[in-house]
């Protein structure tokens, strides 16, 4: 479909970019593509019109005064940077990792400052496999996040990025641009949390964060998404991993009104792993969209997924985790996991795990699984006393353990831990934590 | 204790238990026996209150109190308590986690706090050093990844923490090699007071042993056909069950 609205062109118009710009050439893509539509395979589950009324914004409406919110606290040890409707907001940030090798700027101050590195690296992820989103990102990138960490460097606490709403302009849509770069032997930590302090507005964002891990680096990525009805999300992480480096990502999502997270891992070196693990709980309307696709294009790599959802009432969500392995990439081993329950007979779950393999020696294991409670579980609770609705939240609770204790910041596991705590309702069995390091005694 | 009388319970429009009565008083314990199929672990699952049953007739009244319109829940804080023949694994949910919501739910129904911390670990220390259950298995998810042996021991470890008025065993000794038998048997002796009552269903002469029943009863087609002391568990090891069909000219 091509974009017969002209809004977008209107728009573009108004940035002034050169023609031969990366922008104006992802924009002519974006305008070819369109919006995607049910028709296509990759959005086929999720409807987009709700995207459709959006504009994407140009002018970088960072509001003067934010109203004071709850610090998010759950880290002991951090540094912290803000965005505010997509953007950077230098002066809401506190951070201090230049000495330890790791350089922090907003993406407009980088192009100049760091020059070659974003040159080498912008856009560079988003060659093999267009998305409509990922061009209009480009086309209207507002200034987000640069994070470059030196060779050998070492960040001394996780970098925590607050992603506020706060009085976005009416049916805009921020194009949140981020460039992270990690060069050989370092290492990063980083927490994403999503926060609308705007109870009438809605905060709507089309993420676009490229990811590069050089030999031997290793990234941990964690990120919470929790909005009640005013969250409406897309996002695309791109990955590009050398040789024997890690990456760990866990997405948490809780409530979503709308949210796709788009993965994309490149493993282009030997010995590379990368790990994706998440939780989509959905209660009401709610709609999450998670696609997985990770290509195994060296020898000797490894990818684990293990994705779990929880659908309550009407909710939705899809799930199309792909394992793609090229010829020549031997003795790859991947595990690609997505369990299910549902909890009321309107939710729907689209899963779809896929397999694509080139290569003939290769461990390769995949599988869904979509189901109610177990009765036998239920009824093994209820006969020790606990009521039957508590013996259920307890089954949920204990079926998302396996990612929440593969969480490996500890206080971001013990956040989520109180937080699935508390959407269960399961506060009073909660102390548990006490009496288990004591039995360790 | 426990009074069931002309109990009749189907599953599936297929009748399982057909006029069923037993009356247990407290310190008594009474083994079920019986041929595959004739309906014993219904029978436990009655009692329990699983709701894939109909009950079309007859009543269970239990401290005095009719409870066949009693969920599991209600029915296990007054008191009834059940070893399962498969004990179910939860993954993600330790046998501490697990214990200390039964406990704690049971208390609150008391009009009880929730139990301190530390007066739980001490108790649940206690309890293990009784079927000799490794604190290790503890923080492990609830009988995930446990033997057979490792899950009926807990089991009777949960029996005996929740100190229950009426246990019923079912087949806790199937699949049980004789030192782990002794075990359990050990923790159901220790538990055993004039106040309690146990009905121990089972295959096996052999458990009968160590926990020695004041009833023997056999069960057939839905209900109890034939009643003595220990002596009959014997002869029914001797002499299988052909005879009390031929008795029942069936």
């Amino acid at each position: 479909m091509i974009v017969s609205d002209n809004k977008y062109k209107d728009q573009f118009t108004l940035l002034n970019k050169k023609e031969n710009s990366l922008e104006a050439k992802a924009f002519a893509r974006f305008e070819k593509m369109g919006l995607p539509t049910r028709k296509s395979e990759v959005y086929r589950y999720s409807n987009l019109s709700y995207f459709k009324n959006l504009s994407p914004s140009i002018n970088g409406n960072i509001p003067h005064k934010i109203p004071e919110y709850f610090s998010h606290d759950y880290l002991k040890e951090k540094n912290v940077l803000v965005t505010i409707n997509g953007i950077f907001s230098e002066s809401l940030s506190t951070y201090e990792e230049e000495e330890n090798g790791i350089y922090i700027s907003c993406m407009c101050d980088a192009r100049k400052e760091f020059r070659d590195i974003v040159e080498s690296h912008y856009n560079e992820t988003s060659k093999d496999y267009p998305d409509a989103f990922s061009e209009m990102n480009t086309a209207f990138a507002q200034c987000g996040i640069f994070i470059y960490a030196k060779k050998n460097a070492l960040a001394k606490k996780p970098i925590l990025i607050l992603h506020l709403g706060y009085a976005q302009a009416e049916a805009s849509l921020a194009c949140q641009r981020n460039l992270i770069v990690l060069e050989e032997n370092s290492k990063l930590e980083i927490i994403e949390d999503y926060l609308n302090l705007d109870e009438e507005k809605t905060f709507n964002i089309n993420h676009f964060s490229e990811y590069f891990l050089k030999a031997n680096s290793d990234l941990r990525i964690n990120i919470y998404q929790e909005e009640e009805n005013n969250f409406h999300f897309i996002g695309n992480k791109f990955f590009e991993l050398d040789r024997d480096s890690r990456l760990k990502l866990s997405a948490l999502n809780f409530d979503g009104k709308f949210v796709r997270n788009n993965f994309r891992v490149n493993l282009n070196g030997e010995n590379a792993e990368a790990t994706l693990n998440g939780i989509f709980i959905n209660e009401n309307e709610d709609h999450t969209d998670s696609r997985i696709l990770v290509k195994h294009n060296a020898p000797n790599c490894q990818s684990f997924q293990t994705f779990k959802g929880i659908l309550n009432h009407q909710s939705t969500a899809v799930f199309n985790g792909k394992v793609y392995v090229a010829e020549g990439a031997q003795k790859t081993n991947a595990y690609q996991s997505n369990k299910n329950i549902l909890l009321s007979e309107e939710a729907v779950i689209n899963t779809k795990p896929e397999l694509e393999i080139y290569a003939n020696d290769v461990k390769c294991s995949h599988g869904a699984t979509c189901g109610q409670l177990d009765e036998n579980a239920i009824f093994y609770a209820e006969s020790r006393g606990i009521p039957r609705e508590k013996a259920k939240k307890l089954i949920v609770f204990a079926f998302a353990q396996e990612v929440v204790q593969a969480i490996d910041n500890e206080d971001f596991k013990n956040f989520i831990e109180r937080r699935l705590v508390h959407q269960l309702d399961l506060a009073e069995y909660s102390t548990y934590e006490s009496v288990q390091s004591g039995i360790k005694e | 204790m426990l009074k069931i009388t002309n109990l009749h319970a189907s599953i599936d429009d297929k009748e399982i238990l057909k006029s069923f009565n037993i009356e247990v008083k407290p310190g008594e314990i009474h083994a079920i026996m019986g041929p595959n199929g004739t309906g014993k672990s219904t029978l436990a699952n009655v009692i329990t209150g699983r709701d894939s049953y109909d009950i079309s007739e007859g009543s269970i009244i239990f401290k005095g109190e009719e409870i066949l319109e009693l969920s599991p829940d209600e029915r296990a804080r007054l008191g009834i308590f059940l070893a399962f023949q498969y004990p179910v694994e939860i993954p993600g949910v330790s046998t501490t986690n697990f214990m200390k919501a039964a406990i704690n739910e049971r208390r609150k129904h008391q009009g009880l706090d929730p139990m301190k911390a530390a007066e739980f670990l001490k108790l649940m220390k206690e309890k293990m050093a009784l079927v000799e259950i490794d604190q290790k298995f503890m923080s492990r998810s609830l009988n995930e990844g446990f033997s057979g042996g490792e899950k009926k021991r807990n089991e009777i470890f949960q029996m005996a923490m929740l100190e229950p008025s009426l246990a019923i065993l079912d087949e806790t000794d199937s699949g049980l090699d004789i030192d782990a038998l002794k075990i359990v048997s050990k923790g159901v002796n220790q538990l055993r007071n004039k106040d309690n009552a146990f009905i121990v269903i089972t295959h096996y002469q052999r458990l009968l042993d160590y926990i020695v029943p004041d009833f023997v009863h056999v069960m057939y087609d839905g209900r109890i056909v034939k009643s003595g002391n220990k002596d009959l568990a014997k002869e029914l090891e001797a002499r299988g069950y052909d005879w009390i069909k031929e008795e029942l000219g069936v």
